[in-house]
């Protein structure tokens, strides 16, 4: 999901920016009101934790793995405003120390990933913990993984509608909504599967370790 | 004040390289920027081409595919892609490497605090991760299996997760006893 500057048009990225900016402002608010001073070193160390998450490697079905998000399990375990800004701090991380990702695509990202993303994967599991927590786990994870995906594909599939040269040359990304939706959601519905997986067994572990129980 | 200024640059290159859509000023945006990056220019370069060429590769190959089939010409748009997501690239990794980001954001020292303590809270999660990954691969006799994968993940994910808030409790009380919260 990490996409590069230079693929998103300014008609995209700069209201995106501007819409971080003030979530990210609200977010910053809310988590300094609810764990005060240690809001800093709270919000720094997740940011850690998020970054690694982002490294675990993902089993796919033929031997081959992808790497986690690790949203579902931050939504779940620290709510949807400590979500965003983690996962927004840690595409920022991204883009500085591994140059993975861009200053351009931050925002983009930032609210696909870390606000629509967490989002999805905390409302999902809201819902579905009275039936099953395990369930309600691993729609969180899946939903997490997936939800992104589906909005970056649609930011990325409408750019040669918005952004065309004169003679009618794509700007930037030049691939439509037929190429982007298929080629981003295929992988990412299978890789849901194994996110949920990995959010029900962190969860489930956390739990034991939290009860005091050797795991 | 140095630090603020090339930030406060770097965002106006950035937005000028994605709002303009000529070759030419692509061309001295990116030729400024060498010029600026000096004996750093041939490393910088380097990793920006590295950064991004699997994603550009990609949709430039496939692109050019695309339009070879429909017979349309792809030149014009593979260029002015690969140009400007080189000279972004290249900006991003000198600005990094040119400007101390605890100084260019000192308009907000809880930011500016923010960003050094979890950069380096994530080198020092990516050391220790680096370690589990060779536990893995020192306790599997061949490739480890999807199975053992996902157990090696939840337990990681588990891992982390404690010690996260083990460290922010850390850093939360030696932060109180120097003082930093004192207003």
């Amino acid at each position: 999901m990490h996409v590069p500057d230079g693929f998103i048009a300014p008609q995209v990225y700069l209201p995106s920016a501007a819409a971080a900016a003030g979530l990210w402002a609200y977010a910053a608010r809310r988590v300094r009101r609810a764990v005060r001073e240690a809001a800093i070193p709270r919000l720094a160390v997740l940011t850690a934790l998020s970054f690694v998450l982002m490294m675990i490697a993902l089993p796919l079905p033929g031997g081959s793995s992808a790497h986690a998000a690790g949203i579902g399990l931050l939504a779940v375990r620290f709510g949807v405003w400590t979500s965003f800004l983690c996962v927004s701090l840690v595409l920022l991380l991204q883009a500085l120390i591994l140059g993975a990702g861009g200053i351009t695509t931050l925002p983009v990202n930032a609210l696909a990933m870390g606000l629509a993303g967490s989002a999805a994967a905390w409302a999902a599991w809201r819902a579905l913990r009275g039936v099953s927590e395990d369930a309600a786990r691993f729609a969180a994870g899946y939903l997490g993984l997936t939800v992104p995906a589906l909005l970056v594909a649609l930011a990325l599939g409408v750019q040669p509608l918005i952004a065309r040269a004169e003679d009618g040359s794509p700007l930037f990304f030049p691939f439509g909504l037929a190429v982007t939706l298929p080629a981003v959601m295929i992988p990412h519905l299978l890789l849901g599967v194994a996110e949920g997986l990995l959010t029900v067994a962190a969860c489930r572990l956390l739990d034991r370790l939290d009860a005091g129980e050797a795991p | 004040m140095r630090d603020r200024v090339a930030l406060i640059a770097y965002l106006a290159a950035v937005v000028l390289a994605t709002t303009v859509h000529r070759f030419d000023t692509l061309g001295l945006l990116l030729l400024a920027a060498l010029l600026l990056a000096g004996r750093d220019a041939p490393r910088l370069a380097r990793r920006a081409l590295l950064a991004v060429l699997v994603f550009t590769g990609v949709v430039s190959l496939s692109w050019l595919a695309a339009s070879l089939w429909q017979g349309t010409d792809p030149w014009r748009t593979l260029a002015l892609l690969n140009l400007r997501v080189f000279v972004l690239a290249f900006l991003a990794f000198l600005v990094v490497a040119r400007v101390n980001w605890q100084r260019a954001l000192a308009f907000s020292p809880g930011l500016g605090r923010l960003l050094v303590l979890a950069t380096g809270q994530a080198l020092a999660f990516r050391r220790l991760f680096a370690e589990f990954r060779l536990a893995l691969r020192s306790r599997s006799a061949g490739r480890p299996g999807p199975r053992a994968l996902l157990r090696h993940g939840a337990a990681a994910g588990a891992f982390f997760l404690q010690l996260a808030l083990r460290r922010s409790e850390e850093i939360t009380q030696a932060m109180r006893s120097r003082g930093l919260f004192d207003a």
